[in-house]
């Protein structure tokens, strides 16, 4: 197992490697860069305005002497300075990944608690009115796009009940309960949208769990219902059910930017968005490689759980 | 007859304490303004942006601030003067402003501040916009003289502008994110894309200023969003609102709808150096062919007023009452393109994008409007940096380009930098000689009453064979909410917050 996880920890700097150079690659090809961005509709005409900023920023020179230059920096522990923003990026970096894990974590322990009661609820009575009606809400909870489903949300329980504050931006104070009240309505959406997912995995995979002439065994040995259901069956039927959920993680953190747009939550997301908007080379590369390790990390720490679920399974 | 006196006196003083408290305004409050755009970045040299621009000159001072009516007053100046023809000026310092590092601000800083703006080497926008200066001295720690390349009776409107924030020589590597200033407010908190709070600064030296205890700028994307928000109370301001929640606003006895004639316009760029529009006559026709009112209808909503192909806005002090407004003239158009050799109209692409409020609509009106004439536009909706990165700079041939600008304070950067030849944001290639030899008088005249004759003289020309068709003006709309007192809109969207307070 040891080996194993030395094993994909390798995979993952090369992977982490070969996204910094996709990364970078696709900067290079769209129109602009930082100092465009940052000069915008200015023209120097006759002026070396453009120029000198392109040397301040060290855009100036040839391309893998940037890309090396950048990744040396990386090694050491430097993730460098963001061009738009002028300062450095690292403090940055994690203030906005705390706020992800904020967001993330209580998102997905919401949806997979109650994704999996609703997938096995739906399970046990295939094609039943329960079943339909899971599947009908999640289904629609899926398909209603998060700026909708946020802002429904913003409308209900901020705006007229005002329970919760509209915007993440707005609310200030410290400590628990105010972290649950400004938290309540993006992980609200968030959940929304994961739950279908999982759910219809946990279901289907349940389903067929069900089926195996070993449940049925259990069934006719006499064991409690409750027993059958989530000693035997369950335990087998996570083991696609974690993959998606370890696909979730790696969403939740990185991918969010609707959600993180609605409610001004300043989250990894936002920070990508951002970067890929002002052409910030440095910024775009040290936030990608943080959702990337997120995406690699949630996929090592699913076959890990893979092989405590299911002894037979050995790397 | 005792007893009567102690009763007037007492009927007096209630009646003067009275009269006071009904005025006095009140300590303390946060006042929480809502904005659609969070630039990061808080270097006076770098912000383009007018969410950035409220936060810098409440951290920062200038040598003088911008009034609603475009005129400077002190502020780190108490007083200026310029020389015998306007090409020197003096600025005397108040001696009790301090940074928020404890150092009194003097003349060596505003020398270090303006430098480092006109340093080719800050790579700053501001290089251009502060005047002809060619050089700036400090005789003493409270004088500041600017030694200009010619006369420029506008320098102390500049030293207003978002670029001439005073800094402190210690502070640069780290103005964009941590700045010492000697403004108003101290920035406590700042997390960019979320919001940035500022507290009142103790030390400030106008005495007894600002009101409020706390300002919080807050990033909220949507507009329904912010609106939401004001109407529940959790922000105050909304800083600028879109024509299109006005209704909804309107009916609310909380909120109060401001608007300021702005300078702000959003001009059709022709290319005067390519075909077509490098001849006047198909320029001209372009021209008359829209429909004004029903462009500014679709960009603003009702809340601009009509243009005449010339930047210059009906609230500037130099603005040409006379010039008659032009008006829609289909027949007109269809006669100068035939005359031009176009009798069967031509074709052109139209490129626009929808970043910016009024762009797009504005740009289908015309195209509707203008088929009449011959004139067939196909629209173009792009990313807002194609177009300012690739479209802007070399307009092809048949095309028109839109842009979006902001209006500036003095009448030669709201003309210059667009129509003298090869100058920073003459985008339409304009190239006349009568009118970079006006722009040049201008600049340099200090008497009131010629330029008024020059700059008239400036429209009369753009109007008649300019290269951008500017059909109408923006106003700045904003949103407030009754309890904020004494918050007057500065045309170009500048805020200031210091005398602003909240009705408990």
């Amino acid at each position: 197992m040891l080996a194993f996880i030395v094993r994909r920890l390798g995979l993952l700097g090369l992977t982490l490697l070969g996204i910094s150079l996709l990364v970078f690659g696709i900067l290079q090809l769209l129109p602009g860069d930082a100092a465009t961005t940052i000069l915008g509709a200015w023209q120097d005409r006759g002026g070396q305005t453009h120029e000198y900023l392109r040397h301040a920023l060290g855009l100036d020179r040839p391309w893998y002497e940037q890309y090396l230059g950048w990744l040396w920096g990386v090694l050491q522990g430097d993730l460098g300075r963001s061009l738009a923003m002028d300062a450095p990026i690292t403090p940055i970096l994690f203030e906005r990944l705390g706020y992800s894990l904020r967001l993330a974590i209580p998102a997905l322990l919401l949806a997979v608690s109650i994704s999996l009661v609703l997938g096995v609820l739906a399970a046990t009575r295939p094609n039943g009115f329960v079943d339909h009606a899971i599947t009908v809400i999640t289904l629609g909870g899926v398909s209603v796009p998060a700026f909708v489903s946020g802002a429904v949300l913003i409308l209900i329980f901020a705006a007229w009940l005002g329970w919760f504050p509209s915007s993440s931006s707005l609310a200030t104070g410290e400590g628990f309960l105010f972290w649950a009240k400004m938290l309540a309505l993006p992980v609200a959406t968030l959940t929304i949208e994961a739950l279908a997912h999982i759910t219809r995995i946990t279901r289907s995979s349940m389903i067929e769990v069900l089926k195996t002439p070993y449940v049925r065994t259990a069934r006719l040995k006499g064991m409690p219902r409750r027993v059958v259901l989530f000693k035997h069956a369950l335990r087998n039927a996570l083991l696609p059910t974690v993959t998606v959920i370890a696909f979730n993680i790696g969403w939740m953190l990185g991918g969010v930017v609707v959600v993180e747009q609605v409610f001004s939550y300043p989250g990894l997301g936002s920070l990508v968005l951002y970067a890929i908007e002002q052409r910030d080379i440095p910024l775009l590369q040290a936030s990608m490689f943080f959702v990337a390790a997120g995406y690699c990390l949630a996929n090592l720490l699913a076959d890990i759980t893979y092989a405590l679920l299911d002894p037979r399974i050995r790397y | 007859m005792f007893k009567r006196i102690p009763m007037c006196i007492v009927t007096v003083l209630a009646l003067a304490l009275g009269a006071f408290s009904a005025q006095a305004q009140e300590q303390g409050g946060v006042l929480k303004f809502a904005v659609p755009n969070f630039t990061p970045g808080l270097d006076p040299a770098r912000t383009t942006t007018g969410d950035a621009y409220m936060l810098t000159a409440m951290i920062f001072s200038n040598l003088t601030r911008v009034d609603e009516n475009l005129e400077p007053q002190p502020q780190l100046a108490e007083s200026w003067e310029p020389n015998a023809d306007s090409s020197e000026w003096t600025f005397h310092l108040r001696d009790d402003a301090k940074f928020t590092n404890g150092r009194p601000v003097v003349a060596d800083d505003v020398v270090f501040s303006i430098k480092r703006i006109l340093d080719p080497e800050t790579a700053s926008k501001g290089a251009e916009a502060l005047g002809p200066i060619a050089d700036v001295i400090a005789p003493d720690d409270h004088t500041v003289v600017f030694k200009l390349e010619g006369p420029y009776a506008d320098l102390p409107l500049q030293m207003g502008n978002t670029f001439s924030r005073i800094l402190a020589k210690e502070n640069v590597d780290e103005v964009s994110s941590k700045p010492i200033g000697s403004g108003p407010f101290i920035l406590q908190e700042y997390t960019p894309g979320s919001r940035a709070i500022l507290v009142r600064n103790p030390d400030y030296f106008e005495e007894g200023l600002p009101y409020l205890d706390e300002v919080h700028q807050v990033y909220i994307k949507e507009y329904a969003a912010q609106m939401s928000a004001l109407k529940t109370g959790e922000v105050q301001v909304m800083y600028l609102a879109p024509v299109e929640i006005m209704p909804q606003l309107e009916g609310d006895p909380n909120i109060q709808v401001m608007e300021a004639s702005a300078p702000s316009f959003q001009p059709l760029v022709m290319n005067a150096e390519k075909k077509p529009f490098n001849d006047v006559r198909v320029r001209q026709a372009l021209r008359y062919a829209l429909d004004r009112e029903a462009m500014m209808a679709a960009a603003t909503g009702g809340f601009g007023s009509l243009g005449n192909d010339h930047p210059v806005p009906p609230g500037s002090p130099f603005f040409d009452e006379e010039q008659p407004q032009r008006t829609q003239d289909v027949a007109k158009a269809k006669e100068l393109l035939a005359e031009a050799g176009y009798p069967d109209g031509i074709d052109i692409t139209f490129y626009t994008s929808t970043a910016r409020p009024g762009l797009e609509e504005a740009a289908v009106v015309a195209q509707q409007t203008v088929a009449e004439a011959g004139i067939r536009i196909e629209i173009e909706s792009v990313e807002i940096a194609r177009l300012y990165d690739q479209i802007l700079p070399n307009i092809p041939e048949f095309a028109i380009s839109h842009n979006n600008w902001f209006g500036r304070p003095t009448i030669d950067e709201t003309l210059t930098p667009y129509y003298y030849t090869n100058s920073n944001w003459n985008y339409s290639n304009l190239s006349d000689p009568e009118v970079d030899a006006l722009l040049d008088k201008g600049k340099s005249s200090t008497d009131l009453a010629e330029r008024k004759q020059i700059y008239a003289k400036v429209q009369e020309i753009l109007l008649e064979r300019g290269s951008e068709a500017i059909p109408y003006f923006r106003n700045y709309v904003s949103a407030v909410r009754k309890e904020v007192q004494n918050y007057h809109l500065i045309p170009v969207q500048y805020v200031d917050l210091r005398e602003v307070w909240l009705q408990p």
